[in-house]
């Protein structure tokens, strides 16, 4: 899983940090690292990601570079985790594919692939430019059936491809997938997740500058994540509408779809512009390049994402919807191909290292 | 140093930054002085020993979310002169007093507090900063930036000129050169001299060389000489606070994580290969900070912590892993120490353990091994169960209790009698006044905050 020099050195530093223990306060890594004298790369693994890479132990490291026992372990964590998520991730060469070697560029090209499919999809590419008005514009220009059809196939590829991940990282960690039986852990799990417990630096601000590094990271996490699950709500609501009241879209800008989506979207790109405005590497020398690049590539991915949605809903009645939209279609499709392969999964195994931890917890010691 | 001299002028020169100076300069700070505070060291070591200190003692009338249990000044009192004569009982007893007021104003600083965890050390008589001293220490900078304190790093206080008792000026010294600074109070906060080797060769010749020293290799306590040899009453005494550390860990600066502490599980060996004290005195680690003076004394300046694999479990593994062998003759040959005196130091060890009490590890169980010279007080086991392991351990220097002395309001007092008008001192400079001996966990950042407090607030108002 993991590179042999890079597994030497985190046991180096754990064992470190377990002879000091000083920061057994500030999250959930530092009791975890306690239970265990030598590191598996399971162990590894569940370290990394049970870290929320709030920086308070760089902060209270009397042991960090130049001092010669060079205890770096932001630095170290995040070059774990992302060796964890390319080891873990299935296929392999769509790792090697898609993330390895992620730039825009390529970002780019795969939304231009997926948004000329689309147009392949429409059957009749005159309706795309075309001034639509009323109800079922959109779907003058791409058919209901066939974006359904095609929309389910990605997420499903992508759902079963996160899966397979998540169960191999269960079932090579400590505990196994034997841990997912706990409801309890579950449920606190969840509200750890959802809350950051774990990227407060033990608690409170103090202004210091990593926990205020830590405050508005966490601040930038909740405008994301609370705008995604808007604009989940969003694509619900639109679904019940169309359904079971028989409205076909487009919605009124004071209908609930619309609404929920449009301040969904401005609050994520908020978020995702803070992110990338903090996480250059002038601002942020601590992250490892390759988990940077990650980061980036999501969140701008995310980013280009709602703006396109956001740029239909203000072209929608006028000729270049079609445009537009097919723009937004072919970007929404490479960021679900590109979900497995990519930051996204850090939900799913920093979710997965919480329930462990907390079922941890629970045993006796 | 390179100002034009007649730009440099301050209220409250504080010489050191860790937590003495610190909290010296916040309080100063408080009163509106405007303070300026040099550390010796580069930024990123600042904070001299303070970076490795872990918890603080306080007296508390009822229990609260970090220390459930009271902790009344009368108790603490008594803990404090259990370990050793206390040479200034009102010192002592404004030391107590004092520190019951010290959690809230380190919060009101910027200091944030760890709850009892599970599984974690606790002590209903000590408060632990969250993230330990370093955490603590970056939270006062933060906070003394922001009140306005000057602080200046690399650079060292000295030459005081002090004239009819009061210091009106001194010198500031980095890599660039020196300049004078004009003061209305200094308040000396520079720590102890534990990194200086020929003033600890005056007491312990050359085997002071062999000595690893816990913390900063900047505590060469020049300006407490400087200020004994202007005048300043000596306090304490020239011993110093060492622990037994791994005889591998770096000379300087290797904090907590190069303690060693199997001691008690096994026996203790010289260089001869042979016992030299009893390993199971006392509570540990109440008695775990005199193995360093005893390890200074033996040959060589170096003795080997001997246990086998039954200690697994009982102690938290330090930095490095224990030297380890299958025999005891291979263990002696990995050690270099001679291997029949070595074998028949276990064996008659191994013979003379009495069986007949339980083992228990949490208290003094009274299992002993009758009949050995140097007796074997407690926890007594024989050591038969391979792997064999051993840890070569040297004197870890902690801390010194040379200091001077001082009056309650933190003045440093002069050896003809009377005090300087405007200097203080604060934290180990004058740790001596109350300490001269052993030591009670989490009490010197109590020494350091509460004369620190002192010491400020007074140099404000000189």
């Amino acid at each position: 899983m993991f590179d042999g020099q890079l597994v030497i050195e985190a046991n180096r530093q754990f064992t470190l940090c377990n002879a000091c223990r000083y920061c057994e306060g500030l999250c959930e890594v530092f009791p975890e690292m306690e239970l265990r004298t030598a590191f598996s790369e399971g162990d590894l693994s569940h370290l990394a990601n049970l870290c929320h890479d709030c920086r308070a132990c760089a902060d209270a490291c009397p042991f960090s570079e130049p001092h010669e026992f060079a205890i770096e372990i932001p630095t170290l964590m995040s070059t774990l985790r992302a060796e964890s998520f390319a080891s873990l991730a299935k296929p392999a060469f769509l790792w090697r594919m898609l993330a390895d070697r992620t730039s825009l560029m390529r970002l780019a090209l795969l939304a231009g692939i997926c948004a000329v499919a689309a147009i392949f999809v429409t059957g009749d590419p005159s309706a795309i430019i075309h001034r639509h008005r009323g109800s079922g514009s959109f779907y003058a220009v791409i058919p209901h059936t066939r974006l359904v059809v095609i929309a389910a196939a990605i997420t499903v590829i992508a759902l079963v491809a996160i899966a397979v991940s998540a169960w191999n990282m269960m079932a090579s960690g400590p505990g196994g997938l034997g841990v997912l039986r706990s409801p309890r852990a579950l449920a606190v799990a969840a509200r750890d997740a959802v809350t950051l417990r774990n990227l407060k630096g033990g608690g409170g601000g103090c202004g210091d500058s990593a926990s205020s590094l830590s405050r508005s990271r966490r601040h930038l996490h909740h405008l994301v994540l609370g705008g995604f699950v808007m604009m989940f709500a969003s694509t619900v609501a639109a679904a019940i509408e169309q359904e079971f009241m028989g409205l076909i879209p487009p919605y009124q800008v004071l209908s609930v779809p619309v609404l929920l989506g449009t301040i969904g979207g401005i609050a994520t790109a908020a978020g995702c512009l803070g992110f990338l405005l903090a996480s250059t590497a002038s601002r942020d020398p601590v992250r490892a390049p390759g988990s940077r690049r990650l980061d980036r590539s999501f969140t701008t991915l995310l980013l280009a994402a709602v703006l396109t949605g956001l740029l239909t809903l203000v072209l929608r009645s006028t000729v270049l919807m079609g445009p537009a939209l097919i723009l937004h279609l072919g970007v929404l499709g490479a960021f679900f191909i590109t979900l497995p392969y990519g930051k996204f999964v850090h939900a799913i195994y920093r979710y997965l290292a919480l329930v462990r931890a907390e079922v941890g917890a629970d045993a006796p010691r | 140093m390179n100002r034009a001299a007649a730009t440099i002028e301050v209220d409250v020169l504080v010489a050191g930054g860790g937590n003495a100076g610190l909290c010296a300069a916040l309080s100063a700070a408080d009163e509106g002085a405007s303070v300026m505070l040099v550390d010796r060291s580069p930024r990123w070591r600042r904070g001299g020993n303070t970076r490795h200190t872990r918890d603080i003692r306080y007296a508390h009338a009822e229990g609260d979310a970090m220390a459930q249990a009271p902790y009344p000044q009368d108790v603490f009192f008594a803990d404090l002169a259990g370990v050793g004569e206390i040479p200034d009982l009102e010192l002592a007893e404004l030391l107590v007093a004092e520190s019951q007021s010290l959690p809230s104003w380190m919060e009101a600083h910027g200091v944030r507090w760890q709850g009892p965890l599970r599984g974690s050390l606790h002590l209903d008589t000590n408060r632990f900063p969250l993230g330990g001293g370093t955490a603590m220490l970056n939270a006062y900078y933060r906070h003394a930036e922001r009140a306005g304190v000057e602080v200046v790093y690399g650079t060292s206080a000295g030459d005081l000129r002090i004239s009819s008792g009061r210091c009106t000026e001194l010198t500031l010294s980095d890599a660039a050169g020196a300049c004078g600074i004009a003061v209305k109070a200094v308040v000396v906060a520079s720590g102890g001299l534990e990194a200086n080797l020929s003033w600890l060769q005056r007491t312990w010749g050359g085997r002071a060389q062999s000595f690893i020293v816990r913390g900063t290799p900047d505590n060469d306590g020049s300006l407490l000489l400087e200020l004994l040899e202007q005048g300043a009453a000596a306090a304490g005494s020239d011993l110093f606070h060492a622990v037994a550390v791994d005889a591998r860990a770096p000379k300087f600066d290797g904090g907590i994580v190069t303690r060693v502490d199997t001691i008690p599980f096994g026996i203790a060996v010289n260089r001869n290969a042979e016992r030299f004290y009893d390993e199971g005195e006392d509570a540990w680690p109440k008695r775990y900070a005199q193995w360093g003076q005893l390890i200074a004394r033996q040959p060589g300046q170096i003795a080997y912590s001997i246990f086998d694999a039954r200690a697994q479990g009982h102690y938290i593994p330090p930095l490095f892993p224990p030297l380890q062998a299958s025999t005891l003759d291979e263990l002696a040959a990995l050690l270099d120490l001679d291997v029949p005196t070595f074998v028949e130091t276990v064996t008659s060890y191994n013979r003379a353990v009495d069986d007949s009490r339980p083992f228990d590890h949490t208290r003094l169980d009274g299992r002993t091994a009758p009949g050995l010279d140097p007796q074997r007080s407690n926890w007594a086991r024989a050591l038969d169960c391979p792997p064999f392991c051993a840890y070569p351990v040297r004197p870890g220097l902690t801390f010194t209790y040379a200091g001077v002395k001082v009056d309650p309001s933190s003045r440093v007092q002069r050896s003809g009698g009377g005090s300087f008008k405007n200097v203080f001192a604060a934290g180990e400079a004058m740790a001596g006044n109350i300490l001269t001996a052993g030591y009670l966990a989490g009490v010197g950042l109590t020494i350091g905050s509460v004369f620190g407090r002192i010491a400020g607030r007074e140099a404000a108002h000189v």
